[in-house]
């Protein structure tokens, strides 16, 4: 596949809010970019810094946080996660990653029309500020 | 519990009808991913979730040994559990199956590019493959239930919770802070829309509750501690004072001592907890629209408390004759920053509180009705007296209540100087600035949730943006908290009025008996697990947990090691982070599962 054009995204969804918003995105026939890799998490505050890391070593050109904000059912994760993430920016700084590629959003269970359009932006995004060596 | 390896994998790719194989190449996703070397066999069929579909899987467990299972389908939130019976009738742990979405996120998506969506498919299948390897065998964690339940607060919310419960034949335990039941509907006229009153309302409920056997009521009494977890809580009460309410002199609201039959108990072991403390109304600022500077300056519930026993033919309130009232809408309701004054640490209730239009144009109405010749003016930024409430809105137009609409950033102005005097724009006469004198201002108070019992601080749970108890989610789960066993009723979850409390506490029950009528609770495996080998005590995993579900305990050799309360976890997973040695884990969601499913979606794919 074309890595510019294309990007590879890793979508990490919640139960309570964002996997069934996905969901829905698909009941509507919304259509998004093939190279979205939905996985399922009852809250993305599970994921340690090196998690992230991983991935993008593992060949991941975004990280499409879609969480369920402060609708979280659990106390204070979301607050968690947005001082985790703040700390994956900068690790990915180190790395020569740019901060486009990585997003923490909030997506609820009928955002699916708001899904696919921050999505696509997300994907412009990683596209634009994608460095040049991926880029190529 | 003993873990199979993964030995023979079938993987099962389904056509959906045309919904998936119409976009999805479904016989080259089974071909490709035969080729896995986890994979025993893959097979496409034009409805996996079909009586034959299923017996076909099941067929397959038997006849071949199979140790493991993947189906992709359509979402797992459709047919996740269906096929896990599957397995699990065959003989499989159900939680070591795994289902793949590839039509709600796959087909249904990428409709127009076959290619691609073969490839999402078949990548994400691969990643399936990966974490099935890795998924431990788990069994749901079973409790015994004491099939008694409680709850607090003895508003209607909680009345009506009550009567749900012992209805169903289970015994309850309805816990009341203040001497009295019925809560903040005793304060109240005649109740909106259907104009029934309110005490004849609440008495009935009383009424009811007191001839059902299978109802404990506990007045005077607060819960002042709590502890264990669903099918087994534990409730410390204590009483504010020895005054008890005899149960059967209850509908005359008398308070009588030390009555020899009323219930003492101070500690109640009970299976579910049903908060319905309710709620407060909002106290204005000292000189917010002249409240504290003027004695004419009164809130809404004041006015309906005075005029209920009010009996003379003109309208005095504080020594004054009153021909004239404003009221005002949204006070401590809907609150903008930099426009709404604020107590010092308090939120921005931003808000609405549902009622107060409904409330306020009720009592427009009474007072006219009670006092023809009073002139009344409505000052509002929008009249929210939704569905058939709507006829409060029309009668008050009919009564000739004079309505002014003020701009939401631009608050009217009281001076109490003097003659009381308002002052504000008038967005129905385009921007005309009005003045008016008037003999009473009555302030329509938000409806703000209760200063935070111990009870919401030892119970761990959670509060939404505007203070009120947050459910564990606004559509699918709506009158249950994050921690099992645990419910809410009524206006301690947020602005309702009387048919939306009591139609939240009968949700409420249903949810409640349910599992109260289990004599074994079965909870998630989905639960936080320490590894004993790794784990040095060192605590950060504790300061991470917001439900007291971690404890760090003693062992051999003056060391210290985490333990999990499994009931108390709700499977959050902030745990697991903290631990820089690696030594906490989510079952079912282990980090090492999922990054291993995560890398094996991107390896490349040949069609
Ligand atoms: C001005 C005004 C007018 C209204 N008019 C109408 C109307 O006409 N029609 C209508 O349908 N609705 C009306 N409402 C709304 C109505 O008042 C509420 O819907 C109703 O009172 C909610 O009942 P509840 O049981 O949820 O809460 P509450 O009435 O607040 O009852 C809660 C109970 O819990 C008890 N409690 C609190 N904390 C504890 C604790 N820690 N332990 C034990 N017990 C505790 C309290 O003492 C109280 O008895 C009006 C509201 C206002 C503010």
């Amino acid at each position: 596949m074309d890595k510019k054009n294309n990007p590879k995204i890793l979508i990490i969804s919640t139960d309570a809010c964002s996997y069934p918003g996905i969901d829905n995105a698909g009941q509507k026939h919304l259509e998004y970019s093939a190279n979205t890799y939905v996985i399922r998490t009852l809250d993305p505050v599970i994921f340690p810094v090196y998690f992230y890391l991983e991935a993008f070593d593992a060949g991941y050109d975004g990280i499409y946080i879609a969480s369920c904000g402060t609708d979280s059912p659990y106390k204070n994760t979301f607050e968690k996660l947005s001082a985790r993430i703040e700390l994956v920016v900068a690790e990915m700084k180190k790395r020569g990653l740019h901060y486009s590629q990585i997003k923490l959003t909030a997506i609820c269970t009928v955002c699916a029309d708001h899904f696919v359009h921050e999505l696509n932006e997300f994907i412009e995004g990683v596209v634009e500020n994608m460095p040049p060596k991926i880029k190529a | 519990m003993n873990d199979k390896k993964l030995e023979k994998l079938g993987v099962y790719v389904c056509h959906c009808g045309g919904n998936i194989s119409d976009y999805v190449n479904t016989s080259k996703v089974a071909e490709v991913i035969q080729q896995e070397p986890e994979v025993h066999m893959a097979k496409d069929f034009i409805f996996m979730c079909s009586d034959a579909g299923q017996k076909m899987i099941a067929e397959d467990i038997k006849a071949n040994d199979l140790t493991h299972v993947i189906v992709a389908s359509c979402s797992p939130r459709l047919h996740h559990m269906t096929f896990q019976k599957v397995v699990s009738e065959a003989g499989i742990n159900p939680f070591t199956y795994r289902h793949v979405n590839i039509r709600e996120q796959v087909s249904w998506v990428t409709s127009h590019d076959e290619p691609a969506a073969t490839e999402k498919a078949i990548r994400l299948i691969r990643g399936a493959i990966s974490a099935v390897v890795r998924l431990q065998e788990l069994a749901a964690i079973e409790k015994q239930m004491i099939q008694v339940g409680a709850v607090i607060g003895g508003g209607v919310s909680g009345m009506t919770a009550a009567l749900d419960i012992a209805n169903q034949g289970l015994p309850v335990h309805l816990i009341e802070s203040s001497p009295v039941l019925g809560g903040r509907t005793l304060d109240l006229d005649k109740l909106y829309p259907y104009e029934i009153p309110a005490d004849k309302f609440v008495q009935n409920l009383i009424k009811k509750i007191n001839s059902n056997e299978n109802i404990y009521i506990h007045l005077n009494t607060e819960v002042v501690d709590t502890a264990g977890t669903i099918g087994d809580f534990t409730l410390k009460l204590k009483r504010a004072d020895n005054k008890l309410v005899n149960t059967e002199e209850m509908q005359s609201f008398e308070i009588i001592e030390n009555e020899s039959d009323a219930i003492n108990v101070d500690e109640l072991h009970v299976g579910t907890i049903t908060i319905a403390t309710g709620f407060d109304t909002y106290v204005p600022l000292d000189g917010e629209y002249g409240y504290g500077k003027s004695k004419q300056v009164i809130t809404l519930p004041d006015l309906i408390m005075h005029l209920n026993s009010y009996k003379k033919k003109r309208l005095e309130i504080n020594g004054k004759i009153i021909n004239k009232v404003a009221m005002i809408h949204c006070v401590g309701s809907r609150q903008i920053e930099d426009v709404h004054p604020l107590r010092e640490g308090a939120t921005l209730n931003n808000g609405c509180s549902r009622t107060c239009c409904t409330a306020t144009l009720q009592q427009a109405n009474r007072l006219k009705d009670m006092f023809p010749d009073i002139d009344i003016y409505d000052l509002y930024r929008d009249i929210r007296t939704y569905g058939e409430k709507e006829v409060y809105y029309k009668k008050a137009s009919e009564n000739n209540v004079i309505f002014i609409k003020y701009p939401d950033e631009e608050i009217p102005q009281v001076d109490t100087n003097g003659s009381l005097k308002i002052r504000t724009v008038d967005e129905l006469t385009y921007g005309l600035e009005v003045e008016v004198e008037v003999d009473l201002i009555v302030l329509a108070v938000a409806m703000i949730p209760r200063a935070k019992p111990r009870l919401i601080e030892t119970l761990s749970l959670a509060t939404g943006v505007n203070g009120f108890l947050q459910e564990a989610h606004v559509k699918l789960q709506p009158v249950e908290s994050p921690v099992d066993g645990i419910f809410y009723a009524g206006t301690a979850q947020g602005p309702k009025d009387v048919r939306e409390s009591t139609m939240s506490a009968s949700a409420t029950s249903v949810k409640a008996s349910t599992l109260l009528k289990k004599e074994i609770v079965e909870l998630s495996p989905y639960i936080a697990e320490v590894n004993t080998e790794i784990c040095d005590g060192n605590g950060d995993c504790i300061t991470q947990c917001e439900y007291n579900a971690i404890s760090i305990v003693p062992i051999d050799d003056g060391k210290k090691q985490a333990i999990i309360t499994p009931a108390l976890c709700v499977s959050c997973g902030a745990c697991v982070p903290a631990c820089k040695k690696n030594a906490i884990k989510l079952n079912g969601y282990e980090i090492t599962t999922i990054l291993a499913e995560v890398k094996a979606m991107v390896k490349e794919v040949i069609l």
